[in-house]
């Protein structure tokens, strides 16, 4: 086996590895633990960076296992694949510190970082997939690795959602394997870099695929929290806080997005997707979703119920843009994943650092909280802007790409939304910006966690500044060279151009 | 290349320090004004045009002659009334605060004129406004926080109508670059629906009929200083937007011209006569701003009507609004000095008097080339308007003249009853060498960037002409302050109009829903969507939505969802 098959390999087990071995470890080897997690957080980053040079120097990456009965285990690297792995590994290792800080002298630490480590895992091989049944190995193991973590605290609180959490996913996992055995049944194992093998059963088999389609939907559709399946995520985030960041940012709701990107864009190839009618309710299904999601995000006192509701909205720009014809709205719609993620993920920390530090967690007590920790609502003021979609955040860029490329191909109605959507953020949004800078506060503040210069510890505040910063900065540098919004659009043209 | 940068990200780069730095007055003053520097700098040479590719979506800086006199006057306005809030706030706790907002205001104002780019140019545009919204409430009195959320409601939905407009225009276009957006608008299909979302989204800023609600009540109760540079430089953004996102000089479309006309001469006009009505004076400058945009709102609609009025339109437009620029800021800036002043002040009162005097267009006054190059152009209109048009110019002068005439009454009465604001000597330096480049500053204009705009003849026709409105304006005042007061008529018009009406209705809205025991789940003053919010609150729809949750996160309707699916699955697959 050479190097260029063995990475992608060794990139899902960069965090595998440390995963295991830390459930062997003992509860108070605290040290150990900290050291053999940011080892494999810094190991995977290093490792898929050095493996997007290779792509781009035009290297191949390909690991191939026969598993039997013509089923393959394929991990193949390609552009798409890498834009999920980056945003994956940088986000773990701002979340791995984050968690430290966090769970600092908590109990059960052993059982959450080796989950977590798995996770990672899970959601790397979802990225390094390289045909169907991969992926779909990877994506029930996510399910099973979340669990734990979603439950971690272990109230009663957290078991039911924990229960809910099952639910939902198994049965949306149930689902999708349906519909992978079907499509295993159509066309083989489906790699992901040859589309055309659908498109040649188009013409006898029409309705078939077309049912097919919405099976899959519906199987991803859970994960990626389309309504009405979106029932879970609100739920889920009675999770420690770096858990939902996670959760909200990469690991789950991210593995349905991209699932959809995947088999719309790779299993049946946009072309026959748009031919066969999937799109337009594909868009329609995911404009419902963004204002549904923001209307109920409107209601909602708790901050982090609040957030999550805005995932559910923010989540569906992502197969919004999937769902329309055209390099524009492709490459906003790939942008936004890595730019969704990179906001909420300083959101959760942002409501994670106030919860801890104050133990505020609704809404209505935030007043005058900026004043109290300015940095963390400094952070938040940015990513919450971003969500809005103003510029030169993140937010403003993916939007921007999304609405043009609606009106490419004639689309007004989704401009609409895109705006309705704005003005829904910005009426759920500001209130807590505004409250937290120009508010009096109602009274004196609890305080739980004091740092001695700081107005939280370090490890609490470092990852919140750094995912604020990367989401201005991602914005403000759209266009170079480095950038999601670059990749995204190579990706989208590659697509195009196929 | 660097001096674009500069003159942008100075201001932004100062923000954060005068935020936590600790300065006194006079440092406060000069970091505050003199983040503007550069930028007039710019303003004055026009450095070639560059492009920075890695800033936002591969920024663009350049300037034309529109701009450049844009540029000028609004870099020198926001450097005087920096360095004169160092004097106005040196008291003010909050201060700080203050100039933070100040400056990125700044930096947002001056960076969205010399931007070539739609995406630089709307950034710097959302900076602006956001930015400006902390000067707004500075004080945070009840009028403050109410001016502050009318004015976010309205600018978030301007916002969100001219970013409607740019994405239509943009798509039509297929280029990022302004200059392309003009063309493309002339050219595009639907040009109806993204002209009148652009003019209402930038209207919003520009003080436009019926979107400048907000301006009567946001512009008096900022600070002095934040006053004079919304209405003297701010309110020209949206002019600017106007500009850039219109057809103007690529084709004529009289019919928006003669709708721009319609509504520039009833702002004109209908600004005058609700601003004659109030009682501060700050809030009668806020309207003279809206009339005077009324005026420039006749003659951007006349530019509208052919190619050839766009020519005479636009230097005309750009003198106008310089001259506007400074002596608006002039005027606000003299209202602290006023009242920090010795009453009856000769000097003040003279300094005041020829401030207004320039905008009204007296003879000797900048204001008397603007007027001129108003005159010019409006022979431009549309056949139906041009007669019109002439008709009102002299009117609208007698307007301006009895609306000034009475801020400089109300200000007379007012001087020396505030003195905690800075000493009249501190406050009176920037604004004396303010005033003196209200004198000099429009001929200078006109030769120095080649407007072009003739010297209207010294002749005694020409004098009496522009005197005469002024004159009779002050004849009128003065009979009108020879009735005993207890015999004078007076209708009591609130600051901001109609908005009021607006605001009783939401109010008895939202009444009607608490006395019906509605929830109200709304946090923070930014109710957004106070209607449409309740709507989905109320307790019914709530209740319909949390139980259809509540029923999907129970395991056994899950389990009985999945089987049924799965038993649906296995039949399809038979």
């Amino acid at each position: 086996m050479t190097l260029n098959e063995s990475l992608p390999l060794i990139i899902v087990a960069s965090s595998l590895v440390p995963g295991l071995i830390i459930f062997f470890l003992a509860e108070h080897q605290a040290t150990a633990r900290t050291i053999l997690n940011m080892f494999g957080a810094v190991l995977k980053m290093a490792l898929i960076l050095a493996v997007y040079y290779g792509i781009l120097r035009g290297n191949e990456y390909e690991f191939r296992y026969d598993i039997g009965v013509d089923l393959e285990f394929v991990l193949r690297v390609d552009l798409l694949s890498l834009l999920f792995a980056i945003l994956s590994s940088i986000l773990w290792l701002v979340t791995t510190v984050y968690a430290i800080g966090y769970l600092e002298g908590s109990p059960f630490r052993r059982r959450f970082f080796g989950f977590f480590s798995i996770c990672v895992t899970a959601s790397t091989g979802i990225a390094l997939s390289g045909n169907i049944v991969t992926f779909f190995i990877f994506y029930e193991f996510l399910t099973l690795a979340t669990y734990p973590l979603v439950v971690h605290r272990g109230t009663e609180k957290a078991l039911q959602a924990g229960r809910t959490y099952l639910w939902y996913t198994i049965g949306g996992g149930t689902v999708l394997f349906v519909g992978v055995v079907w499509l295993f049944v159509l066309g083989g194992s489906m790699e992901f870099d040859r589309t055309g093998v659908l498109a040649g059963l188009a013409e006898d088999h029409s309705r078939q695929l077309r049912i097919l389609f919405w099976v899959l939907i519906a199987g991803l559709g859970v994960k990626a929290a389309l309504v009405p399946l979106h029932g879970w995520l609100p739920i889920a985030m009675v999770a420690p806080a770096p858990v939902s960041a996670l959760l909200h940012a990469v690991a789950v709701v991210k593995a349905g997005a991209f699932g959809i990107v995947r088999l719309v864009y790779d299993v049946y190839g946009i072309e026959l997707a748009d031919a066969l009618g999937l799109l337009t309710p594909l868009a329609v299904i995911a404009t419902v979703t963004i204002i549904y999601g923001s209307m109920r995000a409107l209601a909602q006192d708790d901050l982090k119920r609040r957030l999550a509701y805005s995932t559910v909205s923010q989540l569906s720009y992502i197969a919004l843009g999937t769902a329309i014809v055209g390099v524009t709205a492709s490459t906003g719609a790939l942008a936004h994943l890595v730019h969704q993620g990179v906001m909420k993920i300083t959101l959760f920390f942002c409501a994670g650092n106030i919860a801890e530090t104050l133990g505020v967690h609704k809404v209505s007590e935030l007043n005058g909280v900026g004043r109290r920790m300015p940095v963390t609502m400094a952070a938040f003021t940015i990513a919450a802007f971003g969500m809005i979609g103003l510029p030169p955040v993140a937010g403003f860029v993916s939007k921007w790409y999304l609405g043009l490329g609606a009106l490419e191909v004639g689309s007004a109605w989704i401009v609409a939304v895109l705006l309705a959507s704005s003005a829904l953020n910005a009426s759920y949004f500001l209130p807590i910006v505004y409250a937290a800078w120009f508010r009096e506060p109602d009274g004196e503040w609890k305080t739980y966690r004091t740092a001695r210069y700081l107005e939280t510890p370090w490890m609490l505040l470092g990852p919140t500044v750094a995912t604020a910063v990367l989401s201005l900065a991602i914005g403000l540098f759209a266009v170079t060279q480095w950038s999601p919004l670059e990749m995204a659009r190579q990706i989208a043209e590659e697509l195009y151009s196929k | 290349m660097m001096i674009w940068l500069v003159s942008i990200f100075l201001p932004l780069v100062l923000a954060p320090v005068v935020l936590f730095g600790g300065f006194r007055s006079g440092w406060y003053g000069a970091i505050v004004g003199g983040a503007a520097l550069p930028a007039f700098v710019a303003g004055l040479l026009a450095p070639a045009t560059a492009e920075i590719p890695w800033l936002l979506l591969e920024s663009s800086f350049g300037l034309d002659q529109t701009r450049q006199a844009l540029l000028s006057f609004t870099a020198l306005l926001w450097g005087f009334a920096g360095i004169y809030a160092g004097s106005y706030l040196r008291n003010d706790p909050s201060r700080k605060s203050f100039g933070f907002f100040f400056l990125l205001a700044m930096a947002g104002n001056l960076g969205l004129i010399v931007s070539q780019d739609v995406p630089g140019f709307y950034t710097y545009f959302v900076l602006m406004t956001f930015a400006s919204y902390g000067m707004v409430i500075h004080a945070r009195t009840r009028e403050a926080l109410r001016a502050g959320r009318i004015y976010l409601i309205m600018s978030i939905m301007g916002e969100i109508l001219l970013l409607a407009g740019i994405y239509f225009v943009v798509a039509a276009a297929d280029s990022f670059l302004l200059e392309d957006m003009g063309p493309a608008l002339g050219a595009m299909e639907n040009r109806n629906v993204a002209l009148s979302l652009l003019l209402a989204g930038f209207g919003v800023k520009a003080g436009a009929i019926p979107l400048y609600f907000w301006l009567p009540l946001a512009h008096p109760v900022a600070p002095t200083p934040a006053s004079a540079v919304l209405s003297g430089a701010m309110i020209k953004a949206g002019l600017l937007g106007w500009i850039h996102f219109s057809p103007a000089g690529s084709a004529a479309v009289p019919g928006w011209s003669g709708i721009l006309i319609a509504a520039g001469l009833l702002a004109a006009f209908g600004a005058v006569v609700i601003g004659l009505f109030q009682n501060d004076s700050k809030t009668n400058l806020a309207y003279s701003s809206i009339s005077q945009m009324g005026l420039m709102t006749v003659l951007f609609g006349t530019g509208l009507a052919s190619m050839e009025a766009w020519e005479t339109a636009a230097p005309a437009l750009a003198l106008y609004a310089w001259n506007h620029g400074l002596a608006k800021g002039a005027l606000f800036l003299g209202v602290g000095v006023a009242l920090a002043a010795r009453r009856g002040n000769p000097w003040v009162t003279a300094g005041l008097a020829f401030a207004a005097l320039s905008i009204a267009g007296a003879p000797l006054t900048g204001g008397e080339f603007t007027k001129y190059g108003l005159k010019e152009t409006v022979v431009f209109a549309p056949d139906g308007w041009r007669n019109t048009v002439l008709w009102l110019l002299p009117l609208s002068a007698l307007g301006t003249s009895l609306l000034l005439g009475r801020f400089l009454w109300l200000c007379w009465h007012k001087m020396g009853t505030a003195k905690e604001q800075g000493s009249a000597r501190t406050l009176g330096t920037p604004w004396v060498v303010l005033l003196g480049l209200v004198a000099v500053g429009v001929p200078f204009a006109n030769t120095y960037l080649g407007m072009g705009i003739p010297r209207p003849s010294l002749g005694f026709g020409s004098f009496v002409e522009a005197i005469g409105p002024i004159a009779a304006g002050a004849a009128i005042l003065a009979a009108a302050a020879r009735i005993p007061a207890r015999k004078r008529y007076f209708p009591n018009v609130p600051p901001g109009d109609f908005i009021v009406v607006f605001e009783r209705l939401v109010t008895f809205v939202r009444e009607t829903w608490r006395k019906k025991g509605l929830p109200d789940v709304t946090h923070g003053p930014i109710n957004f969507v106070p209607i449409v919010d309740r709507l989905i609150t109320m307790e019914g729809t709530r209740g319909i939505m949390d139980r259809v949750e509540r029923r999907l996160g129970a395991w056994n309707v899950v389990g009985v969802l999945i089987a049924l699916i799965a038993l649906g699955f296995y039949f399809l697959l038979i």
